[in-house]
């Protein structure tokens, strides 16, 4: 169902993973992100899915998950590929189609830019698959805090994140039922060219504007209720605290990141 | 508890018109701490804006509304008014914010700024006394709509509430979730004195209370007890109300010369005394 | 009259889902031509799945859905043939309003058939006397309409197809007792007018007693009852067992039976329990 994709990001489990803070989770993603850009050669390259490799299993995820958050875009994946080979010459030329060369070097950089891809979507996705989004606003909000010097309002922020996950399965069901409404009406959503069936959706993206207009209306009255008067003099009754294994994750990252850069400067590059 | 004192209400001009009729014209009513009163009446007739201004929503164009003797008109009073009269309302998606149930009832003591221990314990309480403890880590959405407004009473139940106002609460629920709020809600109020003023448009919900007050064109109709008020069903029925079906059956009965209590309103006390009359 | 044939159909939502309650079995059901049926249930009982399969928004899994005598969905190209011969009111029907005026709103239908002007014109303006709209109003944007009469309009909408036959889902839902009358008179008037048979969803009792010619009971997916409103009601035990609420009169005479006293609970109304009781009281007849 519709609703299980948008919510479905969250695994619920017990893993040391999911018991980390969420704060230390989202600053190891990031660093993860970078420890998967650092590598130059493909020893360095192994040490970052080594890593990825151990972070899973810590994870108690079975491996299917993630190979399900990496599909949808194994497309972008093959197309980044496929321009590496075309693109990069140099090395053995293997194939010679006119001016189309495909070279040892291309086949290289190729597939160590899908690797890299591939490590990058599964890094991330470990973040969504074993936080729920409510710590993981709370952990946003946090981080973003010290940018209150810049007039943004962490709180504020967090807030919509918290109600647009809220109701993005209301509205994805309220999108089903308009649509069936309007369906008994005849309306017709499958055929026609480009410019019918964007016209086709108006009886249908009208009335869910407006229902989420009155449902905006009602929400901001309960919270009003509610006693809310924004980020100012509010307590939390979840505190997001850090154990140690937060700082060993997080020292375990930063030695990584070491040995790669090391591994970086003994190795050279292999890309072009 | 809620007092009311000739509250005359308009909306300014400049403002569009949300409900055009909902004009209140000279309210009087007090609603005394522990009674079980409800607000009957067709829509428009004023009930939804006369509950905006027990929490300070709204506040009146003339007279004033008293809230445990504070004025909701001061502005300090505002957040005082609205931690006291906690307030339900018809919608039970619209009203929730969080996707996690305990997340969402703690979303009130945490605007009151109360310590996470404190706030912990109040939504536990809350959550257990609408029995609703066991889907405490559950997603609204996934809840039936009885559940999601119960979680509503709940979240309002956490900020230690003197009153709770109920705006149609069961207006959107099938008889099963009716149920289910209205059971909740006389529970508070039975075995916690909770003080409750429930909107509705049910006359078998309204005979539940222990005073019915009814209210047309931004009047008080009449206001009394149950027994007293669905008495008088010709009055119900010219202001498009009815009296619960049990009355109207005794009334019937009555009319064609059967002897029956004249204060008949569940089925149950209907039966009774017509088994009673059977006997004589 | 058309006639809905439906022939032991059965809808499974993707398999092995916890979602699975909402699906119905093996469900048959024929409408009489011009008859008034009443649909009850719990919600998750499956009536709002039936429901949906009467006008091809959604496939059976099994079985067959005929109309006429023809399966619904042997070309399923044709299938927006049957919505506009079988007309659906959703719940909440206002929340469909799209158009800056309820008389294009209500035209909607007509025009996705592919109606010529005059003929559009006429059907939105007998839809909307049907439904108690008067014509000013059709200039009007759906949003400067009270609640009772954008729902009236929503209906609208859907009685300017002119169907076959009428399905409403709660279409009372919400509204005060004033709004709940309007709809169901509205109803009741242009069945007496137009022969239409009419499949209507209500959780209330009260309003399929005295509207309905015959009751389905769904639970759990199956048909629990099929019956006559007398019938059904003369059940009021088993409905109870079900958890659905029966009228408040059906439930004092099931009281009464409970307590010894012979009587028959197959009423619904005041005036039926009055001549059920007054033998019993000894009362003496008035008027």
């Amino acid at each position: 169902m519709l609703n299980d994709i948008t919510l479905g990001q969250y695994f619920p489990g017990n893993s040391l993973l999911h018991r980390l803070d969420p704060r230390m989770k989202l600053t190891l993603t990031m660093l993860f992100i970078v420890l998967v850009f650092i590598p130059r050669n493909w020893i360095s390259l192994c040490g970052a899915v080594v890593l990825l490799a151990v972070t899973v299993a810590l994870s108690r995820l079975p491996i299917k998950l993630l190979w399900r958050s990496v599909k949808p875009i194994l497309l972008i994946v093959a197309f980044t590929a496929v321009l590496q080979i075309f693109y990069v010459t140099g090395g053995t030329v293997l194939v010679q189609l006119g001016p189309v060369k495909i070279t040892t070097q291309g086949l290289n950089n190729a597939a160590f830019i899908a690797v890299r891809i591939a490590c990058l979507v599964m890094g991330s996705s470990l973040l969504t698959y074993t936080t729920t989004p409510t710590a993981l606003t709370d952990a946003i909000e946090y981080m973003l805090a010290p940018l209150k010097v810049l007039r943004v309002n962490a709180h504020e922020i967090a807030m919509m994140m918290t109600i647009a996950l809220r109701f993005i399965p209301t509205l994805v069901e309220e999108t089903g039922k308009i649509m069936s409404a309007q369906k008994a009406r005849g309306a017709d959503m499958e055929s026609g060219g480009l410019i019918q069936r964007v016209k086709a959706l108006v009886p249908i993206i009208i009335p869910l504007f407006v229902s989420s207009f009155r449902r905006a209306y009602d929400l901001a009255m309960a919270m009003e209720c509610r006693c809310y008067q924004g980020g100012e003099g509010r307590t939390r009754m979840k505190k997001l605290c850090s154990a140690p294994r937060d700082w060993i994750a997080l020292a375990v990252y930063l030695l990584v990141l070491a040995v790669l850069i090391a591994l970086n400067v003994r190795f050279g590059s292999v890309l072009n | 508890m809620l007092s009311v004192e000739q509250v005359h209400f308009h909306y300014d001009s400049d403002t569009p018109q949300v409900v055009p009729h909902a004009v209140l014209q000279g309210v009087d009513l007090e609603v005394k701490k522990g009674s079980f009163v409800a607000l009957l009446g067709h829509n428009g007739c004023g009930k939804s804006t006369l509950a905006k201004h027990f929490n300070a929503l709204l506040l009146p164009s003339g007279g004033r509304v008293l809230v445990d003797g504070l004025d909701t008109a001061a502005a300090e009073n505002t957040y005082p008014v609205r931690r006291m009269v906690g307030m339900v309302l018809q919608n039970p998606d619209n009203q929730l914010v969080s996707t996690i149930v305990e997340e969402d009832v703690a979303f009130g003591p945490e605007n009151l700024g109360l310590p996470p221990e404190t706030i912990r314990e109040r939504v536990d309480e809350a959550l257990r006394a609408v029995d609703m403890w066991e889907y405490r880590d559950h997603s609204p959405h996934k809840l039936s709509g009885g559940q999601k407004q119960r979680i509503a009473i709940a979240g309002v139940l956490a900020m230690h509430p003197d009153c709770i106002v109920l705006d149609e609460p069961t207006a959107m629920l099938d008889p099963r979730g009716r149920r289910e709020v209205l059971d909740t809600v006389c529970r508070l109020n039975r075995e916690q004195g909770m003080t409750v003023v429930l909107i509705t448009h049910y006359m078998e919900e309204a005979a539940m209370a222990d005073r019915v007050v009814v209210m047309d064109e931004g009047k008080v109709l009449t206001d009394g007890t149950p027994q007293v008020v669905f008495a008088n069903g010709d009055l119900l029925r010219s202001v498009g109300l009815d009296v619960p079906q049990p009355t109207a059956l005794c009334a019937a009965l009555r009319a064609r010369g059967v002897d029956l209590p004249s204060d008949i309103l569940t089925p149950e006390e209907c039966a009774a005394a017509l088994l009673e009359r059977m006997k004589k | 009259m058309a006639v809905l044939d439906i022939q032991n159909i059965t809808h499974t939502y993707a398999a092995g889902s916890p979602f699975e309650q909402h699906a119905i079995r093996d469900v048959s059901l024929k409408t009489v031509s011009g008859e008034l049926l009443g649909i009850i249930g719990h919600t998750g009982s499956g009536k709002s799945t039936l429901i949906q399969h009467l006008n091809g928004l959604l496939r059976p899994t099994e079985g067959k859905i005929l109309l006429d005598g023809q399966d619904i969905w042997e070309k399923p190209k044709n299938i927006r043939a049957v919505r506009f011969r079988v007309g659906m009111v959703f719940q909440y029907p206002e929340y469909q309003l799209f158009e800056d005026t309820i008389y294009k709103d209500i035209a909607f239908g007509p025009r996705n058939m592919g109606l010529d002007d005059a003929e559009i014109d006429r059907r939105v303006r007998r839809a909307a006397a049907d439904v108690g709209l008067d014509e000013a109003l059709l200039e009007k944007s759906p949003f400067d309409l009270s609640g009772g009469e954008k729902r009236r309009a929503a209906i609208a909408g859907v009685l300017a197809m002119e169907p076959e036959i009428l399905i409403l889902d709660e279409p009372t839902a919400g509204l005060d007792p004033r709004g709940r009358e309007q709809i169901l008179s509205l109803i009741r008037d242009y069945r007496a007018r137009r022969g239409t048979t009419v499949l209507l969803v209500s959780h209330s009792m009260e309003d399929i007693a005295r509207l309905a010619d015959r009751v389905l009971v769904m639970r759990e997916g199956e048909v629990a009852m099929l019956d006559t409103v007398e019938r059904v009601f003369a059940r009021a035990e088993e409905l109870e067992q079900m958890g659905l609420t029966v009228p408040a009169v059906t439930k004092i005479l099931l009281l009464l039976r409970q307590q010894g006293v012979d009587i028959a609970t197959d009423v619904y109304t005041v005036e039926q329990a009055i001549e059920r009781l007054l033998p019993l009281l000894g009362g003496e007849r008035a008027c």
